[in-house]
């Protein structure tokens, strides 16, 4: 044993590799370069096909902002709000609840959104051997929305449910309802059958019944929402007015004629961006003070 | 007396039932349906799961990036590691109770014991902070100031496991060997001399290997913080199963098991070196973590504190309160089912993988198995070591995620995530508690050819069972914490409202739930902290309360105690020989009659059976133990039913010669007409001196 006699070397160590971590610490803050624009978007759908659809507009941004863009990927909708008022990111495309989220929290400002974004519907959608028929139906089922904080997965849908068709979703489905977490997800748990009923964004679901991403067989949409305003581009406070004007325009200015912003476009499911206004979403908020999801 | 034993054995049947009953309790309580594991849809699932997890996800895209995230979990996991026991230690080194002389000198001032004993308090209290909260809710806390990736990972595991390494650093640090401190005390050495000099060089080992461990379940952790957007394999594996991808999920769970399986090896190698390798293990990878991992660490510094979300109000509504309570109540009884389940599966696994009981023995020189047999048995046990070892290595939260697959949300799969994670723990634990017996009884019983199962049953276990149940109830403690996280994933308990609270930024429901979380787990750890020294130390020495309360009024002295013991046995100043055997209950009177080299004659209140394993030890006064000597009752030679009931005839043969000091004690017995003591005593004194010291040191080993 000769745990006395070598007793303080390891401490000394200790110290100098606190040391040398210190030194790498400060160096690698040092050259953090502040010159990137950061950019990110709720995942309302699987991260790859995320990535598919923004790497054109990150090109179409680097080009019309004259800086580095890069789309930060995250993978809860809670994260990519508090990252923006926490000034991690400086632009993020949001739904509706979570801009009025991120307003509420640290006055987030609205920019640009899409034609369709101001009349936004959600479907409903079963598993046919469930045997829902209609929107009544549901009680007494298994439901599924998407993520807690998604608009047209869990807020609208809550509405309306509670509203037009007096289900209360903790009381009147078979089990609490379930969050699948994206309005993919929420197909592919009522195709799978584990779920017999959801509700999601009619964008996803047109685009996945043009696709052909489940089978037609096990899913068939029972109802239409009315509709809502939904996503848009917001910006976090305390950037320049340049940089938030440039943005704005940018996606503004989209022209389907030009090929490369057609393809923007295409990608995005818009036919063209329209201006956004904080008004656009106090019916949001008030639909979220209501349901008690906004406090 | 055979009265009392009848009444003891129908305490024991009534404390099974209890047990027994709390569970179906429970079960009723979380209303959950353990049907659903293997109903229609039940089996389908697992179905689906398993044949996803049979072919796993191999294209080269996928599998790099398995790799990049597998390093980076890894290196969230070693800096993590590193942060938590520099945070460990800082706090430790104020929260450690150092003995006083029997007679100080009075040198320290009040106002400077005062100051030491405030900073105790603080640093116990910050401790048990950190460690009440959930490293996921710290992760989703440092995710506002640190941004996405693994920085706000990194910070949420040095907080959650520095509280706990600090409490336990604390706990190794008052087990160590008091008469160094005495006499660096004496010497008039202050505190800080004290712990560098007198503690340090006694626990540093101890702490490594602690760290070491540690550095395994940080690496589990760091896999699962992903899921709030803190980088690493966590992600992933969130990914697969919301996109019921289990191709995907299989890979990333091949690839957690083999890092946590390759680092345990990394870090056995490191505990049999030398302290500095560890130091340079930690150094090497704090570097290369800090290198690899891009961690905007200037934000902590620069008043990025005011982007933490904050509320004047709180609503502290009576609906939202009694909901609150009602999930905690939830929350405990699933953390109380969970354990028992896991307690049952790992009881009857982990015999099987004790290798002294399967293909070993505890016997130096023996024959040992052969040929088929031994074959058989190596089956046996490395298949059961298997089975520990990934249950082990699987973090709670994705066993959760699987589960909330399989059977659905709710209670149910938080349940059975935290049961089948906790087999592999506790099954770990107590293979280790078995390994480690007094080897005497085990050793008679093996010489004389039983099997291993008897040999379990009748001389391992009467040893350890209060060990195996302070084991149990410490993980009680632990998975009521970890059934806080796994309600992120839709498992049921309060973590289900944490996690809406976090996601909604509902700020005000946030530090409620928070709250009544630390301090439901802290009153948790405060019962389960005296239950469990309770339990080791064996029942009190005072008499019952109502006893006490009667004495009192009664005034009388002479109130005879329900215990024979305590009333006849004169306590002795010499040392004491100690008789205890296997499975038997203990016997009171003892006195010893004759003695040779192969057996010892002596008259007892009980009939010994025939072939019943017994110990006998020395003990010396001030509670230390000498060498034990196994013996086997045999047949008596005189007629076993001799003068009364109260005294029986017994002879015990030796299994090893006797050595001489025995007989030297029993000399010294019978001159001073002195009687034997009888187990529970004998157990309270060994146990008093090592008991404490030794169950950190067994916690140490095998906590995740």
């Amino acid at each position: 044993m000769k745990t006395f006699s070598s007793m303080c070397k390891p401490w000394q160590r200790l110290i100098a590799a606190l040391v040398v971590g210190g030194t790498l610490l400060t160096s690698a803050v040092s050259y953090a370069a502040d010159d990137v624009i950061r950019v990110t978007g709720i995942p309302d759908e699987n991260p790859t096909e995320l990535a598919r659809k923004n790497q054109p507009m990150v090109d179409y941004l680097e080009k019309k902002l004259g800086k580095k863009v890069t789309y930060v990927a995250v993978t809860d909708y809670g994260a990519a709000v508090s990252a923006l008022s926490a000034g991690k990111i400086d632009f993020a495309w949001l739904g509706g609840f979570t801009f009025v989220q991120a307003r509420h929290l640290a006055g987030a400002e609205p920019l640009a959104m899409r034609d369709i974004d101001r009349k936004f519907k959600s479907v409903f959608i079963a598993n046919t051997a469930s045997g829902i028929e209609k929107p009544e139906d549901f009680k007494g089922k298994t439901f599924a929305f998407g993520s807690k904080s998604s608009t047209s997965g869990h807020l609208m849908p809550r509405h309306y449910l509670l509203s037009l068709l007096s289900i209360n979703p903790e009381k009147d489905f078979a089990s609490l309802p379930v969050y699948s977490g994206a309005h993919d997800a929420t197909v592919k748990l009522v195709e799978s059958g584990k779920i017999q009923g959801g509700a999601l964004n009619i964008e996803v679901w047109d685009r996945m019944l043009a696709e052909k991403k489940f089978d037609a067989k096990k899913v068939k949409l029972v109802w239409t929402s009315p509709e809502y305003v939904d996503y848009v581009w917001a910006a976090r406070k305390g950037l320049t007015p340049e940089l938030v004007a440039k943005f704005k325009d940018a996606f503004l200015n989209l022209d389907p004629s030009v090929p490369e912003q057609k393809a923007v476009l295409d990608l995005q499911g818009a036919k063209v961006f329209v201006a956004a206004n904080q008004s656009d979403f106090d019916s949001i908020e008030k639909v979220a003070r209501d349901t008690g999801l906004l406090k | 007396m055979s009265e009392f034993n009848r009444k003891q054995e129908l305490k024991r049947y009534l404390v099974w039932f209890v047990v027994g009953l709390t569970f179906v309790l429970a079960m009723e309580g979380t209303r959950v349906n353990p049907g659903a594991l293997f109903d229609r849809d039940g089996i389908r699932n697992a179905g689906e799961l398993l044949s996803g997890l049979l072919s796993p996800n191999l294209s080269p895209d996928f599998l790099q990036r398995i790799f990049l995230l597998s390093f980076e979990s890894l290196f969230v996991g070693i800096l993590g590691t590193v942060f938590a026991v520099v945070i460990g230690i800082g706090l430790a080194m104020f929260a450690i109770r150092i003995p006083e002389l029997p007679d100080p000198p009075g040198r320290q001032g009040r106002r400077q014991s005062f100051v030491v004993a405030t900073a105790r308090t603080v640093s116990r209290f910050t401790l048990g902070f950190f460690r009440s909260i959930p490293e996921i809710v710290w992760a989703y806390l440092f995710v506002q100031i640190l941004g996405l990736g693994p920085g706000a990972a990194v910070l949420a595991i040095g907080l959650t496991v520095g509280g706990s390494i600090g409490k336990l650093y604390a706990e190794l640090a008052e087990a160590v060997d008091r008469q160094i401190i005495g006499g660096l005390r004496a010497a008039g050495v202050g505190r800080w001399g004290i712990l560098m000099h007198g503690i340090l060089p006694q626990v540093k080992r101890q702490w490594v290997a602690y760290a070491l461990f540690r550095m395994e379940c940080n690496i589990r952790t760091g896999t699962i913080l992903g899921v709030v957007g803190a980088g690493g394999l966590g992600s992933e594996i969130a990914l697969s199963i919301r996109y019921l991808e289990f191709d995907k999920l299989a890979t990333t769970l091949i690839a957690v098991l083999m890092f946590v399986i390759a680092l345990e090896w990394v870090s056995a190698c490191l505990r049999r070196h030398p302290v500095k390798w560890s130091l340079l293990f930690a150094a090497v990878g704090g570097i290369a973590s800090f290198a690899y991992l891009d961690i905007p660490w200037m934000d902590l510094l620069t008043g990025n504190w005011s982007n933490l979300p904050g509320t004047t109000e709180f609503d502290l509504s009576a609906e939202f309160l009694g909901k609150t309570a009602t999930l905690v109540w939830q929350t405990l009884l699933m953390a109380w089912i969970a354990t028992l389940l896991a307690a049952v599966f790992a009881f009857f696994l982990a015999p099987l993988s004790t290798r002294s009981l399967v293909t070993g023995s505890y016997l130096s020189q023996t024959y040992g198995k052969r040929g088929l047999s031994l074959w058989m048995s190596r089956l046996l046990q490395s298949g059961s070591q298997f089975f520990l070892q990934v249950t082990r290595a699987m973090p709670e939260l994705t066993l959760a995620l699987v589960f909330v697959v399989w059977v659905g949300p709710g209670a149910l799969a938080g349940i059975l995530a935290i049961a089948v994670h906790n087999i592999g723990v506790l099954g770990r634990l107590y293979t280790d508690v078995y390994e480690e017996v007094e080897p005497g009884p085990a050793k008679a019983m093996q010489a004389s050819g039983a099997s291993g199962l008897s040999t379990w049953l009748y001389a391992v276990l009467p040893q350890v069972s209060p060990r195996v149940l302070a084991f149990t109830l410490y993980r009680f403690e632990v998975n009521v914490r970890a059934t806080a996280t796994v309600g992120f994933v839709g498992a049921g308990g309060i973590g289900d409202s944490l996690y809406t609270s976090i996601s909604l930024f509902h700020i005000s429901d946030l530090v409620v739930l928070l709250v009544v979380m630390v301090a439901v787990v802290t009153l948790v750890d405060q019962v389960g902290d005296r239950m469990r020294k309770r339990i080791l130390n064996g029942p009190s020495c005072e008499p019952p309360l109502a006893q006490r309360l009667a004495n009192l009024f009664s005034r009388t002295s002479g109130a005879p105690l329900t215990s024979p013991m305590t009333s006849d046995i004169p306590k002795l100043e010499v040392a004491q020989l100690c008789c205890r055997c296997g499975a038997a209950p203990a016997f009171s009177v003892i006195r010893p009659v004759s003695l040779s080299s192969q057996g010892l004659t002596f008259i007892s209140d009980k009939f010994l059976p025939t072939g019943l394993m017994v110990q006998l030890v020395v003990v010396y006064p001030d509670g230390k133990l000498s060498s034990v000597i196994s013996a086997r009752a045999c047949p008596s030679v005189s007629p076993a039913h001799s003068i009364d009931s109260k005294t029986i005839k017994n002879y015990l043969s030796f299994i090893e010669p006797a050595p001489d000091f025995l007989s030297a004690m029993i000399v010294i017995a019978q001159r001073d007409a002195a009687y034997f003591i009888d187990d529970s005593e004998c157990s309270t004194h060994e146990k008093n001196a090592r008991g404490n010291a030794s169950i950190s040191s067994q916690l140490d080993s095998t906590i995740a």
